[in-house]
């Protein structure tokens, strides 16, 4: 079954300009100069139920406006959607009760409260069954490990302490669609890796869809199976997350601390960035040198005292995506 | 109707965490008091007279701590409200299937709740110590008896109603205008003034008089304060008609401009 369905989706914002200076000011006041924007411009696509899909682009493409869209938050300015058959500005209530949504970087917990009280509230604002509700929680506290700190007010949590608690909030209703907007935003490596687990075990055991946004291309590699690129308004790719990867996101960049000053490292797929004594960045082609190749050469070389794997950014992603060519009709690939 | 109501039990007990603050509250409630009956003894003083305008010594410093007690557990859901609309983060309380706007008026009521039964126990506790005796404890009536007591409690749940609504009317301005506080400012000058916070509507000349009493803003102050100090049936009944309609106006209110904001909310971002 199609779990979303968007046509020709559209929203220009209208954004008011002020001329500099009191005289600019004062004309505002009486004839403002309107500038639009168009920030999602006629995309389309479809996603089925089930699906894992990541939909991503740089700072302001346009993830957070068709999400917003898609969740019924936004009017769209033209098109059409339907999310489980509603449409979603229309019947955003009705949609509510099949949807969760986590927003990375906004929390629906209340601050001076422990997250035990924030579900209690949910339980009651999605109107569950009081039993229902506390087997759902007791399973959802133990598959997100939260049950330690379920008393803690969230001010006190960390960050991924709250960002467990965040999810397992919004699935408190079982929702058929899961939106996930920036989910990992500001985590660190094991905070991402296992809200990346909990997210793909929850799609893996209940079915519940999942569409995410993300300027983290980890977040996309581990999680998703499809990836919509967006930038400035339009999808620039849909397709495969693998081919993504083989075409686009072939290379890491790994910073290295060495026990040893800097001698140089020759390596087909390798190239150095930059180094200065003992610190030095590396590029890697992982389609030419799988990258813990790299890494064990080193470490028998010079020993390796720190070391960070980065993905390429986003931006760049969508650079070769550019050269590539891929916006072209014929070369678009089906997500599965 | 009962969700809501969870949402305001939610956020009293999320209001009761900001202890400092409560507690800062409550000093300024015995200052504010503090000052109103040296004042009053004063004026009362010197005009040489037992009442003014109907209002003996004691009545009148009632007055000032039952309109006080409200207007300090007033909504400030308004910042939260504009805050959001700029931000653009209303997201979270939009995707709930739940009226946003009776969402805030629920978590205005929670916010105000703890706060007014703090400073009526403070206003109770201070007035009693200053001017002698606490007419409820003494079974007495006149100011402050058991039934003006129980008329100005109910009261005062409807005057907070207003006021959360008003707060949210305030809050959702942030869809057309920059800026709400001034509007907020605007809204508590007239509760000092025509809403009776400081002189109740009987020392007004009658034409000021004629039109507070059209306005929703003595419902907030004036009327349960009132009704605190001389229990009369007739007014209480009346003024609790009154608030009643004010409340179904305000409600209608907030649900149409609700309706507009949705049609050009613009969340930014994205």
């Amino acid at each position: 079954m199609t779990a979303i369905k968007v046509q020709q989706l559209t929203k220009t914002f209208v954004t008011r300009e002020k001329q500099p200076g009191l005289r600019g000011s004062v004309r505002a006041l009486f004839r403002p100069a309107r500038r639009e924007t168009q920030a999602v411009k006629g995309i389309t696509f479809g996603v089925e139920e089930g699906e894992r899909v990541a939909f991503i682009g740089p700072n302001g493409a346009g993830k957070s406006t068709t999400i917003k869209m898609l969740v019924g938050i936004l009017y769209p300015t033209s098109g059409q959607a339907q999310v489980l058959g509603k449409t979603p500005w229309r019947e955003r209530k009705r949609l509510a009760y099949e949807i969760g949504t986590v927003f990375g970087q906004k929390s629906q917990l209340w601050y001076h409260l422990p997250p035990a009280d924030s579900f209690d509230l949910l339980a009651r604002i999605y109107e569950l069954d009081g039993v229902a509700y506390r087997q759902r929680l007791a399973h959802l506290v133990e598959l997100f490990e939260v049950g330690d700190y379920l008393q803690v007010p969230v001010r006190k949590l960390s960050l991924g302490e709250r960002m467990r608690c965040e999810v397992a909030a919004s699935l408190l209703h079982r929702p058929r669609i899961l939106f996930l907007d920036e989910p990992t935003i500001g985590l660190d490596v094991v905070g991402k890796q296992r809200i990346r687990d909990l997210i793909l075990e929850l799609n893996q055991q209940e079915g519940v869809t999942i569409f995410l946004t993300s300027h983290d291309a980890g977040d996309v590699e581990v999680l998703c199976k499809r990836a919509m690129v967006i930038n400035h308004g339009e999808v620039i790719y849909d397709g495969r997350v693998s081919t993504l990867k083989r075409d686009y996101i072939h290379t890491k960049t790994i910073s290295l601390k060495l026990g040893e000053p800097w001698r140089g490292f020759d390596s087909p797929g390798v190239q150095v960035l930059k180094h200065k004594g003992y610190g030095v960045k590396l590029e890697v082609n992982t389609g030419v040198v799988p990258i813990e190749e790299v890494v064990g050469r080193l470490l028998a070389r010079y020993g390796i005292v720190d070391i960070n794997v980065d993905n390429p950014p986003m931006e760049e992603i969508i650079a070769r995506i550019y050269e590539g060519g891929w916006g072209d009709k014929e070369t678009r690939g089906q997500g599965d | 109707m009962m969700r809501y109501g969870f949402v305001l039990w939610t956020s009293a007990r999320q209001q009761l965490a900001y202890r400092a603050e409560l507690g800062m509250r409550a000093i300024s409630m015995v200052l504010f008091m503090g000052v109103f009956m040296a004042l009053w003894t004063t004026a009362f003083g010197v005009s040489g007279r037992a009442e003014l305008t109907g209002y003996s010594l004691v009545e009148m410093v009632w007055y000032l701590a039952m309109t006080e007690t409200i207007t300090l557990s007033s909504s400030r859901v308004f910042v939260e409200i504009s805050e959001s609309v700029k931000a653009g983060d209303l997201a979270y309380a939009l995707a709930r299937p739940l009226s946003y706007p009776f969402f805030q008026v629920a978590n205005s009521l929670g916010n105000s709740a703890p706060r007014f039964a703090l400073n009526l126990a403070v206003a109770v506790a201070v007035v009693g110590l200053g001017m002698g005796r606490v007419p409820v404890l003494s079974g007495a009536e006149g100011a402050g008896s058991l039934r003006g007591l129980g008329a100005f409690l109910g009261m005062a749940a409807l005057a907070l109603i207003l006021d959360a609504l008003i707060a949210v009317l305030i809050g959702l301005l942030a869809f057309w205008i920059e800026e709400v506080t001034p509007v907020f400012w605007i809204y508590q000058k007239l509760l000092f003034t025509v809403g009776g916070l400081f002189l109740p509507l009987e020392m007004f000349p009658d034409w000021l008089r004629r039109v507070a009493e059209w306005l929703p803003f003595q419902f907030i102050t004036y009327v349960p304060a009132r009704a605190f100090v001389t229990f009369e049936p007739g007014f209480v009944l009346r003024a609790a008609v009154g608030q009643m309609g004010y409340v179904a106006a305000l409600a209608a209110l907030v649900a149409l401009v609700w309706r507009r904001a949705q049609r050009r909310l613009v969340v930014h971002g994205g």
